[in-house]
């Protein structure tokens, strides 16, 4: 699509027009029509239209599973062959979500399942699905599922697996990453080695599944065009005979070095000649050495859950000048991104996890600061997407970022909070250069520490963020002042977080109102009321309010590092919504709305 | 494959499709009749819950007084939350508390200021779910090649090997592993692989240094052999902020495998157990000995920070008392 705006006037001859253009041909205009904005706004232009488009939608993403009722869904896409529904807010996955709190995949199967009767991928992402759910939509729509991706979801067991394993042959992609799964047994993972022969992807990377080896060597053998395979932990010299029949596998992830120091043990694993995307579980110094015949070739290198120090980080990435994406904890150190700037110039792609930052353990002394991104900033142009944790940062790096990197679409810093010293703070000026430079950014993620953007910063992201969609913020900002400068500049921003901010419960709810295009919002850390009546100053239709309350048994609690958990504060979740009042609130979700 | 996959890029290329369609939508809406509006009304008068202020966690510091900790050997067990109530470790705790010199515990002092830091200074940065499992898995893989490495030989190495911060890991991973009693099985299957070791060593000398894994590349370094061999020998125990240090402990007689045994009982007492027969033997010994040490620091009142013992000071075991309960160790 594209071209010029057109005139009214012109518009109301296409109007016109538009009567005689018979239903038929609308039909194979719409079905061109494939981005998701597009199809909203065509919808939008009268009822014709907007009929037509139901009629020929086949992907629906619903940003949030208590923003519309799956009737309506159904009612309006009844020829929906593609449907992703997410869950939990994204704090879910950093343990501050109780696995209690909802995110029900029944309402949506139960509704959905069988009279869809084209559906034939289903995505659903930190949602609770059960044993019961998977087998009503195996026996509606098992037959011809060809995609069922679970994405962070908890509740069910491998019997359900095996179920969709057994009924499910035309299934090409069974995506189960980072799923709380009951395992009892690996008999679905044989199931489907014998039941299916056209499976393409298969993911249960970061699950505690145990699988036989012999399985998945009888899926490459049955699957001949399985090319991305991301598992749980499995040594890898019992992978041997796996990669050996595996041929079109070009990503592989997971499998684990059990024993460490043992190259000799892993010398024999010969990886399949496509492969270019990578990670491998536990890799540590001694067995870095299997993947250097073929590093040139790597497009993708998963450093996440190795044992590495900086030292081979530089060593390994020196030898992969191909990569697109690398994913890697900050043990990586400046050192390591400096390689990275060096070597990888088409990189696209960079995520700096946090580690473990007990300083004791003396392999961990990587940590990122200025020095590591703006290398990576001036060596990497094509970057189109970096989350890093640093421990330290300027703004002359965000300036560097802004100048270097045009074509970032996403940016997420972390400060961590360990180090005592920041060199630079506050980062009004570096925040705002990157956002004036980086047009194309629709995502921004900025986590600081107190004092680290003044009131004066906050605005600028207001300003100079117009195009951005989504956007955490914690840490930011010095008064309620800033906030509402802020959110007078948000004109698109449609899902916004924010953590541990000074902000008080009115200058929340002023700012929502101030922001024409949000329609999601998560809270945590704010300078609550007594009563929490402020917070329904944003109170308007379609738009539920949702308080959790610090609970008490969360005190108690530590995590197995001996930290506190850090549930403990109040959250505040608020959306539209064309369902109503959401009916499964656990006892400790306190709907808030208007007497 | 494609990374395009990955990342969806920008907008800008169909946005003039979708405003071209909102002024159409417009043109349409303007020729039709409008009507309807929503209604707006507010009346916010629902109480809510009280604000999210926290208050501080008295118990943090009695926590961190109520830790137990035995180190020996290199090695350092430490039991979190190990409240006094009732039995031979209870003596064992206090006689230690009683004893003497002042620990600082500094990973209290930094958990403190992590609290005040989540309240003045904001919520502390949260570790992603699937990261957090790989640290703390970590750190129990380490462990379990520190412990079990040479399986067929039983081959344990010997004492000295590790450092503190190897230690620490021990610590880490053997709270995160599920308290006491897994605690305590481990620090007794470590005494006796070690006594075997020492043992065998006797025999055959060349087995002794060389481990069969390395670790922690780069961070192994070539320990001072008297200095460790003497610290090693050394029992200490740290309880209530104070430590209890002996001197020259070597586990003959399996003393300290009686100790952990011991303690390990009591601890399930602690843990709730109601219910359960009390062996004799074991327990009482090891708190008679603790009585009987306290007496002869005190009577030589030299601030009894370290006692010597020559022979070691716990009485050898009751045959048959703690047979029974090896099962819960494992």
């Amino acid at each position: 699509m594209g071209g010029e705006v057109p005139e009214p006037r012109r518009l109301n001859r296409a109007l016109s027009f538009d009567d005689w253009v018979p239903d038929e041909a609308l039909h194979l205009v719409m079905g061109h029509v494939e981005d998701p904005r597009d199809r909203e706004a065509a919808s939008r232009v009268c009822r014709r239209w907007h009929r037509i488009d139901a009629l020929t939608r086949k992907h629906v993403t619903v940003a949030f599973c208590y923003a519309a009722r799956p009737a309506r869904l159904r009612e309006r896409f009844p020829r929906l062959e593609s449907l992703s529904l997410k869950g939990k807010p994204r704090a879910a996955m950093y343990g501050l979500i109780p696995d209690d709190w909802g995110a029900y995949a029944a309402p949506w199967i139960d509704e959905l399942a069988a009279p869809l009767e084209c559906l034939k991928a289903l995505h659903l992402r930190r949602m609770t699905v059960t044993d019961a759910d998977i087998a009503a939509l195996v026996r509606a729509r098992g037959h011809m599922l060809q995609e069922l991706k679970l994405d962070k979801c908890i509740g069910f067991s491998t019997d359900a697996l095996r179920l969709v394993a057994r009924s499910c042959r035309s299934l090409r992609t069974l995506f189960l990453e980072e799923c709380h799964i009951t395992d009892k047994g690996g008999e679905w993972l044989h199931e489907l080695a014998v039941n299916n022969s056209v499976l393409v992807t298969l993911n249960f990377y970061m699950t505690e599944l145990k699988v036989a080896p012999a399985d998945l060597e009888l899926l490459a053998k049955n699957c001949k065009s399985l090319i991305s395979l991301k598992m749980s932990e499995c040594d890898l010299s019992d992978l041997i005979s796996f990669f050996q029949t595996a041929n079109a596998l070009q990503d592989f992830a997971g499998g684990a070095f059990y024993e460490v120091g043992e190259l000799t043990k892993y010398e024999k694993v010969k990886f399949p000649p496509r492969l270019c995307f990578l990670g491998l579980t536990y890799m540590g110094t001694n067995e870095m050495p299997v993947i250097f015949p073929f590093s040139m070739k790597l497009k993708k290198l998963d450093l996440q859950y190795t044992f590495l120090t900086t030292e081979d980080h530089c060593q390994i990435i020196a030898k992969c000048p191909n990569l697109l994406i690398l994913e890697v904890r900050n043990v990586i150190g400046d050192r390591g991104l400096e390689v990275v700037g060096d070597t990888c110039k088409k990189l696209r792609r960079l995520r700096i996890e946090r580690g473990d930052d007990d300083p004791g353990l003396q392999e961990e002394q990587g940590g990122v600061s200025q020095l590591g991104l703006t290398a990576v900033a001036v060596g990497c142009r094509e970057l189109e997407y970096i989350a890093a944790y640093v421990s330290d940062i300027t703004n002359g790096a965000l300036e560097s970022i802004g100048t270097f990197c045009k074509n970032l679409y996403d940016f997420r810093l972390v400060l961590l909070d360990r180090e005592r010293q920041v060199t630079d703070l506050p980062l009004d000026n570096g925040v705002c250069a990157l956002l004036r430079n980086c047009t194309k950014l629709r995502r921004f993620a900025l986590y600081l520490r107190p004092g680290g953007l003044s009131d004066d910063g906050l605005s600028y992201i207001g300003q100079y963020s117009g195009n951005i969609q989504y956007m955490l913020l914690g840490n930011v900002g010095e008064s309620d002042h800033g906030l509402i400068r802020f959110a007078v500049g948000c004109t698109n921003l449609q899902k916004l977080e924010l953590r541990s901010c000074c902000f008080s419960e009115r200058a929340l709810s002023l700012a929502v109102l101030q922001m024409p295009s949000l329609r999601y919002i998560w809270v945590q850390g704010y300078r609550a009321s007594q009563t929490g009546l402020d917070l329904l100053l944003m109170a308007r239709p379609f738009w539920n309010i949702e308080f959790t309350p610090p609970s008490p048994e969360s005190f108690n609690h530590m995590t197995e590092d001996g930290e506190p958990c850090v549930d403990s504060h109040a959250q505040v979740l608020a959306y539209y919504s064309l369902a109503g009042r959401r009916s499964d609130c656990p006892q400790w979700v306190i709907p808030l709305h208007p007497a | 494959m494609a990374v395009s996959d990955h990342h969806c890029g920008g907008g800008g290329r169909s946005w003039r499709f979708a405003v071209a369609c909102g002024v159409l939508s417009r043109c349409v809406k303007a020729e039709a009749a409008a009507a309807a509006n929503g209604r707006h009304r507010h009346h916010p008068t629902m109480l809510l819950m009280p604000g999210a202020d926290v208050e501080p966690d008295v118990r943090e510091e009695a926590a961190a007084a109520a830790q137990l900790k035995i180190m020996y050997g290199g090695r350092m067990l430490v039991f979190d939350d190990f409240f006094p109530a009732g039995g031979a470790v209870v003596e064992l705790v206090r006689a230690a508390a009683r004893a003497g010199q002042d620990v600082r515990r500094a990973g209290a002092a930094r958990r403190r200021v992590g609290d005040s830091r989540g309240l003045d200074a904001g919520l502390p940065v949260v570790r992603k779910v699937s990261l957090q499992r790989f640290v703390e898995k970590r750190r129990r893989m380490r462990v379990y090649h520190i412990l079990y490495t040479d399986k067929s030989s039983h081959h344990v190495p010997g004492p000295g090997r590790y450092r503190s911060w190897q230690c620490r890991i021990i610590i880490a991973a053997v709270a995160g592993a599920g308290g006491f009693v897994v605690a305590c099985g481990v620090l007794s299957r470590c005494v006796k692989a070690e006594a075997a070791a020492a043992a065998a060593n006797g025999r055959r000398h060349h087995h002794h240094h060389h481990t069969t894994m390395l670790l922690m590349p780069g961070a192994d370094v070539e320990p001072d052999v008297r200095e460790e061999a003497a610290a090693a020998a050394q029992l200490k125990i740290m309880y209530g902020g104070r430590m209890l240090v002996f001197d020259d402990f070597f586990p003959a007689g399996g003393a300290v495998v009686e100790l952990v045994r011991a303690a390990a009982r009591a601890g399930r007492d602690d843990d709730g157990a109601r219910a359960r027969r009390r062996p004799a033997g074991g327990e009482e010994g090891v708190a008679a000995a603790v009585r009987g040490e306290e007496k002869s620091q005190a009577a030589r009142g030299d601030g009894a920070v370290h006692t010597r013992h020559s022979p070691p000071m716990l009485p050898a075991r009751t045959p048959g008392s703690g047979r029974t309960d090896d099962a819960a160790f494992y």
